[in-house]
């Protein structure tokens, strides 16, 4: 840690913000190009109600998945507490909540989540990226009949 | 441009975005409490607003006298997350943010609302040493809205 001066302390933690405001745009404009972009080859997703992924590639394979074309995503972050191990290592914790949209049938149906992003960051080659995200839920809640495919366990 | 650029790194660049993010603050705080003399003094005289409902505005007061006519029967709410800034200059910014929108009124005794996700994409300039908009589009991503809601309202007898 005394390698980084305050100034550049504060830079990082404005680049990773930004990185935070990509990330959230592009899962839900599925802009998926530019979601593997932001993340490490190794990144380690971990969402309540599903396994483990380990590596972007196999994050980006279950994102798709499950926010396909039928799916409208909005994601919103809030208040980030963002820490520094190293100058090149960060993690952060995101208040998040999030809205699903999708039709069974002619029915309309959604999710409404809320919960925290445990998140850690590297700079690599210059540049901050995703190397972690766990999001741990505080409450989901979903309109009658509504198929999510989390699971309960 | 490109030395002016080079120079402007460290903290100008962080006090510049503070200002930003200071001058959207007040922009969403303003419309929610129909402060218009505030809404209007954010905005450059030639400001551009593009939101799907209506045909676009071309300076700031068109804008106002649209935006506190259609607002005056509404109770709103604007939330605006995650900027995205980029300085194409230290007097010129671009911002993209994320934002939920929600109306409630009255048609006759009913209750109705419209709810809006969505993105802002807006412009900057640093005038006279101040930063204010200088356009802002509204994207929709998704609406949801009261069954029988009429939305967005008529603009009747506003010069276009």
């Amino acid at each position: 840690m005394t390698e980084m001066t305050d100034i550049e302390q504060l830079l990082a933690r404005e680049e990773i913000k930004l990185l935070k405001a990509r990330r959230d745009r592009a899962v839900d404009t599925k802009d998926w190009d530019t979601y593997l972009a932001l993340h490490a080859p190794d990144h380690v997703s971990h969402n309540d109600g599903y396994a483990r992924w380990n590596g972007a590639a196999e994050m980006i394979a279950n994102v798709r998945k499950l926010l396909g074309p039928d799916k409208i995503s909005v994601h919103h972050s809030h208040t980030p507490e963002i820490t520094f191990e190293s100058p090149t290592k960060a993690s952060g914790i995101w208040a998040m909540e999030d809205n699903i949209f999708w039709k069974q049938g002619d029915e309309e149906h959604w999710l409404n989540g809320f919960g925290f992003y445990h998140e850690t960051y590297e700079l690599r080659e210059g540049k901050w990226l995703f190397t972690s995200r766990r999001l741990k839920r505080t409450h989901v809640r979903t309109s009658p009949g509504a198929v999510t495919g989390l699971s309960k366990a | 441009m490109y030395a002016a650029m080079n120079a402007f790194s460290g903290i100008a660049k962080l006090k510049a975005l503070e200002e930003i993010n200071l001058l959207k603050a007040r922009r969403d705080r303003a419309a929610d409490t129909k402060d218009w003399a505030l809404y209007e003094s954010l905005h450059a005289p030639d400001h551009r607003s593009i939101n799907g409902d209506y045909p676009p505005w071309t300076t700031a007061a068109e804008m106002i006298a649209n935006v506190s006519r259609i607002m005056a029967g509404l109770t709103t709410l604007h939330h605006s997350h995650t900027p995205e800034i980029e300085f194409e200059s230290p007097v010129k910014a671009r911002g993209i943010w994320a934002m939920k929108g929600l109306s409630l009124w009255k048609q006759g005794e009913e209750d109705h609302w419209f709810v809006a996700f969505g993105h802002y994409f807006e412009t900057y300039e640093r005038l006279n040493g101040a930063w204010l908009f200088t356009s802002r589009e509204l994207q929709y991503h998704h609406t949801v809205r009261s069954p029988g809601a009429i939305f967005p309202p008529k603009l009747q007898g506003v010069d276009k």
